[in-house]
């Protein structure tokens, strides 16, 4: 075969695989922000913590929000809550970045997905 | 009230379910470190076969293997193992054989590598089954994998269950056996072509009739944990405590794939059994 067709059916094939990878990490980050709280599952977005941290601001010590089955349920300590879903934000978009910073630093196929 | 984790598995000619069992055990007890049953037709293999299964199941129940249908097995993209007897239909009979008040069933070739299954525990549900699930590979879909056919009612996979002993659960399975039982019945009146039972099958039919025979309801929520899967397509290269690399059918060949942090359905049986005697060397 051709070496410059080679070589280039290689990176092909080495972005395959870092595309495959850093879908992954996404799927992974997305389930990540999911929070439980009382049984209900709660998706934590920047929108979401904005919002409990206005409530704070006002005073607030307890609201009534509605989870991603679309039921209403009531948050009785919203300081606490608020620090809990702050929390899993900062774990799941900080494990996004080491899971990515390790698939950037690898250029091999092997170096993506070895255990 | 006690939790625990139940497990099924009946032998056939070719796999050894029940080496994957205790092989899932040991992984349950390092995740979720809950007490584990094993539901099997077989006390003898596996008291013989793997002495140590004291250390990572607690309790073993006897029970009649299902009655057997054909399936066909892969080990990989070219590698059609031919049609062996499956014992897929027990899982109906879980509530009735549960020791604990909450149970997680999954299968046995399920890889845990997080506790994310704990938090079951802790929600207010009677019944949870795992709907939502990730392909290893993202580039390829598998449509069988969504519903039960294009045309009829998306497919909930009896790999993760969870339940308390109450009143709906109990109607769930009730409802699961009396699919069974009449199972040509609902075959052909949700149009599913395969003539074999599937507990799949059966326990997405119960939810759609449970849940009012219509496809956009809340109930049952969905399971707080992620699900990724693997055909039997796809080759199982090893696992390192919580990081599993496998090779992902593409075009003619292979894609690599390392996931970390993940449970993992591995439905290639042989790769898994491979991995699994290089796994048991020093137990």
């Amino acid at each position: 075969m051709d070496e410059r067709l080679e070589q280039a059916l290689e990176f092909s094939k080495f972005m395959e695989t870092h595309n495959n990878q850093k879908r992954i990490f996404l799927q992974q980050y997305k389930e990540n922000l999911v929070h439980y709280e009382n049984g209900h599952k709660v998706t934590v977005t920047m929108e979401l913590l904005s919002f409990c941290q206005s409530l704070l601001a006002l005073d607030q010590s307890s609201t009534v929000l509605v989870d991603d089955n679309e039921t209403p349920f009531e948050v009785n300590d919203l300081s606490l809550f608020t620090r809990e879903i702050l929390g899993v934000y900062t774990f799941a978009s900080r494990k996004y970045m080491y899971d990515y910073k390790k698939i950037i630093k690898n250029r091999s196929v092997k170096g993506l997905t070895s255990l | 009230m006690n939790n625990g984790v139940v497990l099924f598995a009946f032998n056939n000619d070719c796999i050894d379910y029940i080496k994957q069992a205790v092989y899932c055990a040991k992984r349950v007890k390092k995740y979720l470190n809950l007490p584990v049953q094993l539901i099997t037709d077989d006390k003898n293999y596996l008291e013989n076969s793997f002495p140590f299964y004291k250390k990572y199941i607690d309790i073993v129940t006897q029970a009649p293997a299902p009655a057997p249908s054909k399936k066909t097995f892969y080990d990989g993209v070219d590698n059609n193992k031919g049609k062996f007897n499956w014992k897929n239909g027990a899982r109906d009979s879980a509530y009735d054989l549960s020791e604990f008040d909450q149970t997680l069933v999954i299968d046995t070739d399920l890889i845990l590598s997080n506790n994310k299954l704990l938090k079951c525990f802790d929600t207010n549900e009677e019944f949870m089954i795992a709907k939502h699930y990730n392909y290893i590979n993202f580039y390829k879909k598998y449509k069988d994998l969504d519903r039960l056919n294009d045309k009829t009612i998306p497919m909930f996979w009896a790999t993760i269950l969870y339940f308390k002993k109450s009143d709906t659960a109990k109607k769930v399975f009730d409802l699961v056996q009396h699919i069974k039982e009449n199972y040509n019945f609902y075959r052909l009146s949700y149009d599913i072509t395969e003539t074999k039972f599937r507990n799949d099958f059966a326990f997405s039919i119960a939810v759609h009739m449970m849940r009012g025979f219509c496809e956009n309801s809340n109930w049952p929520v969905s399971l707080p944990s992620d699900m990724w899967v693997s055909i039997d397509k796809d080759l199982l290269v090893g696992v390192k405590d919580d990081s599993i690399q496998l090779l992902t059918q593409k075009d003619k060949g292979y894609m690599s794939v390392k996931l970390t942090d993940a449970t993992t359905h591995v439905m290639n049986k042989f790769s898994l059994d491979k991995f699994i005697d290089v796994e048991f060397a020093n137990e």
